[in-house]
C-alpha cells in the first residue's frame, strides 16, 4: 500500500461487480444547487453544464446535458457541497433536473 | 436513616449521591477540592463516574453534555471557577439542561483568599451570565441543610430544567456537624418529566402549558433531540424572528417564576414581634442568630430572617417577617447584596410593611465576625437600632 | 417535462433534516463536501450493520462548520465556541454506549478549543473529532485564524498575517492518540474511507479535513472562484506516509501533508477509567 492511501478492501462500491453497468442516471435537485460549478469543472467527460432556469434562491441549476457520456465515476456527486446531485446506474443514460414544485426536466 | 458526623462538603456529596448523582466533572479549587476528592472515591462505588477536566470551562460544558445524555450531573467550585463557568451556565439555561453547581464561596474578588469565607457571589449566581434567563440558587447554613438542599437542588433542576446553584461557604465546608442521612424510601426525588409523544411528533422545546417546562428526551432514546445555543423555535431550529426569540427567553424566565412556590425556602426566628429584623445567610446567619438571642435576653425585640432560596427569593415570607419591624438590618460579608435585593422587595411591598428603614451592615471580611464583633460594628456606625 | 410523484431526494436525505435544505453555506464551500462524506460513511456502516446511527451524538461548536448540527438527523448539539469536545466528554461519561462525534472548524477547535483538543487527545478520550479547516473565521467575516497562512490578508491583519500558523494535526500527532489523519475535500472518497475506519475504532480519533472558503478566504487571496480555489488546494495537498512529526508539513505555499499518520488500538480513557474504578456495567455497554 503506497502513498498513505487506505486499503478500502475489495468490492467497496456497489458498482464494482462482475459486469458493471454502462449507463448512468444523473439527478440534479434544482432548488439545492448554488451554481458553484465544481461539478461541471471536475467531470472528466463534460457531462454537465450550467442551466438557464433559476431556482428559488436565484441560482441556475446544473443540467446533465450529455448523460450518455457519463462513466459513473461520481466525482461530480462527491464534489457537490449541497447534496444537490447524485449518480446511479441505470438501464438507459438519462439526466434529470428535479424541482420542488414537482416538475422534472429530463435530458437524454 | 443514620446519623453521621460530616462537614458540609461531605454532606453535599452525600445528598447528591442520595439524589442519584451519575456524573461529577470538576476541577480542583479551594475550598471545594475535598468534595471532589470524596466523590472520586465514593461515587464510583455507587455506579457513577468522576472526571477531572482540564479547567472549569471544560467542567461546566461537560455537565451540559452529561445532563442531556441522561445523567444527574454536578460540579463544585468557588468564586474564580464560578466566574469561568458563567458562559456554560448560560448555555445550560438556553438548552434547558438540569444540573447542579456548588459554589463554596470564598473571599474575592479574583484569587482573593482561597482558604477563607466570602459571601460575595449572591448576585453573580443569578445575573452572572449574559442575556435573559433564570435559574434557582440555594444557600444552606448547616451541614444538615447542605445535605437536604443538595437533594432539593436536583429536584428543582429537574422540575424547571435549569442549572441550580448551591451556595455554601469556606467555613461550612470544613465544619463538622451531625447530619442525618435518610434512606432511599424516605426521600422525595424528582427526575425528568419524560417525553410521551412519538419521535416524529417530538419538539424538544415545546413546553408543558402549565409549568412551561418542556418534557425531556435524553440522547440515545431515538428522539434526535437538538441542543441549540442559538435562539430557537420549538423544534430547536435557529430563528431570529422577534416573536420566537421573545417567546423563548420570556419562557426561560417565567418557568421559574410560575413554579416559585415549589422552589422558595426560608426561615424566620423571633419575627412575630420583632422591631429590628436582621437578615443574613449561611455561616453569618449562625453567628447572627446568637447575637439575636443575646439581644432578646436583654429585652430587645430583635428577630432574624434567613433566606435559604436566594433565587427565587422568598419575598412573601420576608414581607410577613418584616411586617411589624421598623428597622431591617442586612449583615453580610460583602458590599451589600442582600441589601440591594431587600430594598427592591420592600419598595414593591411598601403597603404591607410599616415603613421600615433598611440598614446595610456590609462587613467585607474574610473571617466570620463573632456576635460581639457584629454588635461592635453596629455601634461603630452610630446606628440607634434600639 | 414530467410531474414527480414524490419530492426530489438525495440518497443521504434519510440522515438529514431536509426541511432545512438548501443549507446556509456559500457556493463552493468545502464544509458541505466534508459533511457529505461523513454521512456516506455513516450510511454505509449502518447498512453493513456495524453502526447504529441512533447512538451518534453529533456535537458542533460555533462557526460555519458548527452549523452542521442543524442539518443532520442525529442527536445533536450546537454548543458554545470551542466547547464541543468537553460537551462530548460529558455525553460519554453519562452514557458510554453513545458515540460522540465532534464536527467543528479550525478556529473553534484549535484556537479557543485548543486546550480541550490537547487534553482529549492526551487522554485518548473516546470520541471522533473532525476538524474542518478553511484557514479563516468564516462566519464572522474573515478574521485571522490560528491556521491562516503567514502574510495572508485577514480582516484583523489587514497588512498581512505576521504570525505563523499552527499545524493542529502535527500537534495531535505528537500527543499520540489512537488515530490521527489529515484529509482534504479535494479527495472526498478518502474522507469517507477514513471516517468509516475511525468510527469503528476506540479512543481519540482525529481527522482534519482541509477545506475551501471561496467567499472569504478565497477572496482574501484573490481566488474567489470556487473551482480556482479548489484546484489551488488540490495542488498543495500531498498524500504521504510519515515516520515522524518532522515529515508532517503545513505550508500553503509548498505542501500540506495528508494521509493516515497514526492508527493504533491503545486502551481508551473510558476503558481505563471504568475498569480501574470497578464500573463493570458501564464497561459492558461501552461502544467505540
Amino acid at each position: 500500500m503506497e502513498n498513505g492511501f487506505i486499503d478500502r478492501g475489495v468490492g467497496h462500491t456497489p458498482e464494482v461487480v462482475a459486469s458493471p453497468p454502462k449507463e448512468y442516471e444523473i439527478v440534479v435537485i434544482g432548488d439545492r444547487c448554488k451554481e458553484c460549478s465544481l461539478c461541471i469543472n471536475v467531470c472528466p467527460k463534460d457531462v454537465l453544464a450550467r442551466g438557464q432556469r433559476m431556482n428559488k434562491k436565484g441560482y441556475r441549476a446544473t443540467v446533465p446535458v450529455k448523460p450518455e457520456a457519463c462513466v459513473g465515476c461520481r466525482v461530480c456527486e462527491w464534489a457537490c457541497p449541497d447534496f444537490a446531485l447524485f449518480v446511479r446506474p441505470s438501464e438507459k443514460a438519462i439526466g434529470r433536473v428535479e424541482w420542488s414544485n414537482g416538475e422534472e426536466v429530463i435530458s437524454h | 436513616m443514620k446519623a453521621e458526623f460530616l462537614n458540609s462538603n461531605q454532606a453535599v456529596a452525600e445528598g447528591a449521591m442520595a439524589a442519584g448523582l451519575g456524573v461529577y466533572v470538576g476541577y480542583p479549587i479551594t475550598p471545594s477540592s475535598d468534595m471532589f476528592e470524596y466523590l472520586s472515591e465514593e461515587l464510583p462505588k455507587r455506579g457513577g463516574s468522576v472526571f477531572q477536566a482540564e479547567d472549569e470551562i471544560a467542567s461546566i460544558n461537560a455537565l451540559v453534555g452529561a445532563s442531556l445524555a441522561g445523567a444527574k450531573s454536578m460540579t463544585a467550585t468557588s468564586g474564580p471557577g464560578f466566574s469561568l463557568m458563567m458562559e456554560g451556565i448560560g448555555f445550560a439555561a438556553m438548552v434547558e439542561a438540569p444540573l447542579m453547581i456548588v459554589d463554596v464561596m470564598r473571599a474575592g474578588p479574583s484569587t482573593g483568599i482561597a482558604t477563607q469565607i466570602g459571601q460575595g457571589d449572591i448576585y453573580q449566581a443569578k445575573w452572572g451570565s449574559h442575556g435573559v434567563y433564570n435559574l434557582v440558587a440555594y444557600a444552606p447554613a448547616s451541614a444538615q441543610e447542605a445535605y437536604d438542599y443538595a437533594i432539593k437542588s436536583f429536584n428543582a433542576a429537574y422540575s424547571v430544567r435549569t442549572p441550580v446553584v448551591l451556595m455554601t461557604d469556606a467555613v461550612l465546608a470544613h465544619t463538622r456537624e451531625r447530619v442525618v442521612l435518610r434512606d432511599p424510601g424516605e426521600l422525595e426525588i424528582v427526575g425528568r418529566n419524560a417525553q410521551k409523544v412519538a419521535p416524529d411528533q417530538y419538539r424538544p422545546y415545546r413546553p408543558d402549558p402549565e409549568d412551561l417546562v418542556p418534557p425531556m428526551a435524553f440522547y440515545g432514546e431515538g428522539y434526535h433531540p437538538i441542543a441549540e445555543s442559538l435562539s430557537h423555535d420549538e423544534r430547536g431550529y435557529y430563528k431570529t424572528d422577534d416573536e420566537i426569540y421573545r417567546a423563548l427567553v420570556s419562557r426561560l424566565v417565567r418557568k421559574v417564576e410560575v413554579n416559585k412556590s415549589k422552589l422558595v425556602a426560608s426561615k424566620s426566628y423571633y419575627a412575630e414581634d420583632a422591631d429590628v429584623l436582621f437578615v443574613a445567610i449561611g455561616s453569618m446567619a449562625r453567628n447572627l442568630l446568637a447575637l439575636v438571642r443575646e439581644l432578646r435576653g436583654r429585652g430587645i425585640k430583635a428577630g432574624m430572617f434567613r433566606p435559604i432560596s436566594l433565587w427565587p427569593f422568598d419575598d412573601e415570607s420576608f414581607v410577613a417577617a418584616a411586617a411589624r419591624a421598623s428597622k431591617i438590618v442586612t449583615v453580610e460579608l460583602n458590599q451589600g447584596q442582600l441589601y440591594q435585593i431587600l430594598k427592591g422587595i420592600l419598595w414593591d411591598n411598601r403597603n404591607k410593611v410599616s415603613n421600615p428603614t433598611i440598614y446595610n451592615l456590609d462587613m467585607p471580611l474574610p473571617t466570620l465576625p463573632t456576635p460581639d464583633e457584629i454588635l461592635g460594628e453596629i455601634e461603630s456606625r452610630g446606628w440607634k437600632l434600639w | 417535462m414530467v410531474m414527480l410523484e414524490e419530492k426530489p431526494s438525495h440518497p443521504l436525505d434519510a440522515y438529514m433534516r431536509t426541511d432545512r435544505l438548501p443549507h446556509i453555506w456559500c457556493p463552493g464551500c468545502g464544509i458541505g463536501i466534508a459533511l457529505q462524506q461523513f454521512l456516506w460513511a455513516v450510511k454505509e456502516l449502518h447498512e453493513e450493520g456495524k453502526l447504529d446511527p441512533n447512538k451518534i451524538v453529533f456535537a458542533t461548536g460555533i462557526g460555519c462548520t458548527g452549523r452542521a448540527s442543524g442539518f443532520v438527523k442525529f442527536d445533536t448539539a450546537h454548543t458554545r465556541h470551542g466547547r464541543a469536545i468537553p460537551f462530548a466528554v460529558g455525553v460519554k461519561l453519562a452514557n458510554p454506549s453513545l458515540i460522540p462525534v465532534v464536527f467543528s472548524g479550525d478556529g473553534d477547535i484549535a484556537s479557543i478549543g485548543g486546550n480541550h483538543m490537547m487534553h482529549a487527545a492526551r487522554r485518548n478520550f473516546d470520541m471522533l473529532v473532525i476538524m474542518v479547516n478553511n484557514m479563516t473565521y468564516g462566519l464572522t467575516g474573515g478574521q485571522l485564524a490560528p491556521t491562516t497562512p503567514h502574510s495572508v490578508y485577514s480582516t484583523t491583519t489587514p497588512m498581512g498575517n505576521p504570525e505563523s500558523p499552527i499545524d493542529a494535526t502535527k500537534v495531535v500527532y505528537s500527543i499520540s492518540p489512537n488515530f490521527v489523519a489529515r484529509m482534504s475535500i479535494t479527495h472526498p472518497n478518502l474522507i469517507r474511507d477514513t471516517v468509516k475506519k475511525a468510527l469503528l475504532m476506540k479512543g481519540f480519533r482525529w481527522i482534519e479535513v482541509l477545506s475551501t472558503c471561496p467567499e472569504i478566504f478565497g477572496r482574501h487571496i484573490n481566488m474567489r472562484d470556487p473551482y480556482e480555489l479548489y484546484s489551488r488546494l488540490k495542488k498543495v495537498v500531498k498524500f504521504k506516509k510519515v515516520a515522524s512529526a518532522n515529515d508532517i508539513k503545513y505550508d500553503w505555499n509548498s505542501e500540506i501533508t495528508c494521509g493516515v499518520f497514526t492508527e493504533k488500538n491503545d486502551p481508551s480513557y473510558m476503558e481505563n477509567y471504568l475498569s480501574m474504578y470497578g464500573l463493570k456495567e458501564k464497561l459492558e455497554v461501552l461502544s467505540p
